[in-house]
């Protein structure tokens, strides 16, 4: 939009994420209410239900192998729909940043400020399940609390790629390929349901 | 200066100049290049060719520095459908780095000046359009801009919320902020506007006050004849000296007198032929209609 190919970066971003955390302060209850839920459904699904059935992985009975697979999906899911579904609204039907960019904001400013953004939900959505693991005693190690250290590059990593596809696709039904063809298969292919190491070498 | 989409020339060469502290009006009929005009001059779309200055400054270098010194309206509200009324205002002032205190009070004003203080708490989307509108003219005053550019300020509005709009506005005059806005109402622009282009296809038609255009191109007042553009030449000749000069629309012949009353009663004795006989101030209209040869609204 810009029209150039240099960066036009300010510390005015933030006022972006600041922006979005007010948005969020109004809101956060039910998000996070709702956010809990899913990474729960599986853990009470899979594993304990079908952790019934199998075998412990790496030494560990199946829910607590599980558990912290939840936790980076979880990371994972918060900024990735955030950084396509929720962007994309930002961007297509509120017409927020054009509002923006009405004002000293410049285009780049803005999508730092959605990477910002993004991340900072990845952080705080991974942390709440590592939370609620550790409630249940699922978390063995103290070292765990260096978990969202990690997670900001995870999230830095995932809001990045999601705000690329956004910004190269911007197109509500290409979101479904998006999830379909990286997310989903990320997700069930990275370790997070069973070891990488006992995979069939074609997938 | 150009705008080209994709090949399709939008805005043709234009030239104009705005002189601080005045009001001055983009005229024009629906894809007239208005508002491609006012999004090169905010710096939200490229300028194709030519030169484009803001303050003196250069759109495509110095973007940040002018729109900090910039009100902007566009022609859809864009207002901020997360947030509360207030909340639009405060957060909106903080891309500019005001002070969260100082944007508070600020917005409480602006609202209290556009008539919005009841609704400070309330969702934007609760509003009803007209106060939408009048929001979005609040949120562009919040960093007390010295130039506001205003896309077609009024549309749909009713004329009690657009009086209101041009009182507001008028008074920003007077406070010696520059105003830029676009309309293609033309009692909008002979009311604000100390001098107007009037744009059609791209192209600036004609430039200078309200007044002084109408006296240019049309004179003090036309005789409108409904449903006379077929005997177009007879009439003309009849009127002869009395005229000084004609304009077929559509089904109307329009007529430019010298002396209104003495063609008025000359053509009364044929007055049953025509739908309407109607001698009336000129306006705005009559000069674009006299520029194009077309209705405003075809
Ligand atoms: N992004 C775009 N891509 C292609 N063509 C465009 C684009 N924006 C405007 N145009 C074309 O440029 C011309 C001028 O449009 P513009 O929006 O500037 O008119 P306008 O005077 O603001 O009209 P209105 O009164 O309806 O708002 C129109 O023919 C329009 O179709
Ligand atoms: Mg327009």
């Amino acid at each position: 939009m810009t029209g150039n190919l240099r960066l036009d970066f300010s510390p005015l971003s933030v006022r972006v994420f600041q922006r979005h955390l007010t948005v969020f302060a109004r809101t956060w209850k039910t998000c996070v209410a709702l956010n809990f839920v899913e990474p729960l459904l599986y853990l009470a699904a899979l594993g304990i239900g079908l952790g019934v059935y199998v075998r412990p992985m790496e030494g560990l009975p199946y829910l607590n192998y599980l558990a912290p697979g939840l936790v980076a999906a979880s990371a994972m899911f918060a900024t990735t729909y955030e950084c396509t579904y929720g962007t994309f609204v930002r961007f297509k039907y509120q017409k927020t940043f054009q509002a923006m960019v009405a004002t000293p904001l410049s285009m780049d400013d803005v999508v730092l400020g959605e990477l910002l953004w993004g991340t900072f939900k990845s952080v705080l959505y991974g942390s709440i399940i590592l939370f609620v693991i550790f409630a249940l005693g699922l978390v063995p190690s103290a070292w765990a609390l260096l978990i969202p250290l990690a997670m900001i590059l995870g999230g830095f990593q995932f809001a990045l790629l999601s705000l690329l596809w956004t910004g190269l696709v911007p197109n509500i039904d290409s979101f479904h390929y998006f999830f379909s063809l990286i997310i989903t298969p990320l997700f069930l292919f990275s370790g997070v349901f069973f070891p990488l190491s006992d995979l069939h070498p074609v997938i | 200066m150009v705008k080209e989409y994709n090949g399709f020339r939008a805005v043709k060469g234009i030239d104009f100049a705005v002189r601080a502290r005045e009001c001055f009006g983009i005229l024009g009929p629906n894809g007239a290049g208005k508002s491609s005009i006012v999004n090169m001059l905010i710096g939200l779309s490229p300028v194709t060719a030519g030169e484009l200055r803001v303050f003196g400054l250069d759109v495509r270098t110095a973007a940040r520095q002018i729109k900090r010194r910039l009100g902007i309206v566009p022609q859809e509200n864009n207002l901020d459908p997360d947030l509360t009324v207030i909340q639009n205002l405060v957060i909106y002032a903080s891309y500019f780095n005001i002070p969260r205190e100082t944007a508070r009070s600020r917005g409480l004003d602006l609202l209290a000046f556009f008539d919005l203080t009841a609704k400070a708490g309330e969702k934007v989307d609760n509003l009803s359009g007209g106060m939408k509108r009048r929001l979005t003219i609040a949120r562009a005053l919040i960093n007390n801009p010295d130039l506001v550019i205003l896309d077609e300020p009024t549309t749909g509005l009713d004329p009690q919320a657009r009086h209101l709009v041009w009182q507001r506005l008028l008074r920003l005059k007077e406070q010696g902020v520059t105003l830029i806005l676009t309309t293609h109402y033309m009692d909008e622009a002979s009311h604000l506007c100390d001098r107007l282009a009037i744009v059609n296809h791209g192209e600036i038609l004609a430039e200078g006050a309200p007044r002084e255009l109408i006296n240019r191109y049309v004179g003090a007042e036309v005789l409108q004849l409904g449903r006379a553009a077929g005997e177009a030449d007879v009439l003309v000749a009849a009127a002869g000296p009395l005229i000084h000069g004609h304009q077929v629309v559509g089904d109307d012949l329009v007529l430019y007198p010298r002396h209104g009353q003495a063609l008025l009663r000359l053509l009364q004795d044929r007055e049953h032929r025509f739908s309407r006989l109607l001698l009336r101030p000129a306006t705005l209209e009559d000069v674009f209609l006299k520029l194009t040869g077309r209705g405003f609204e075809s």
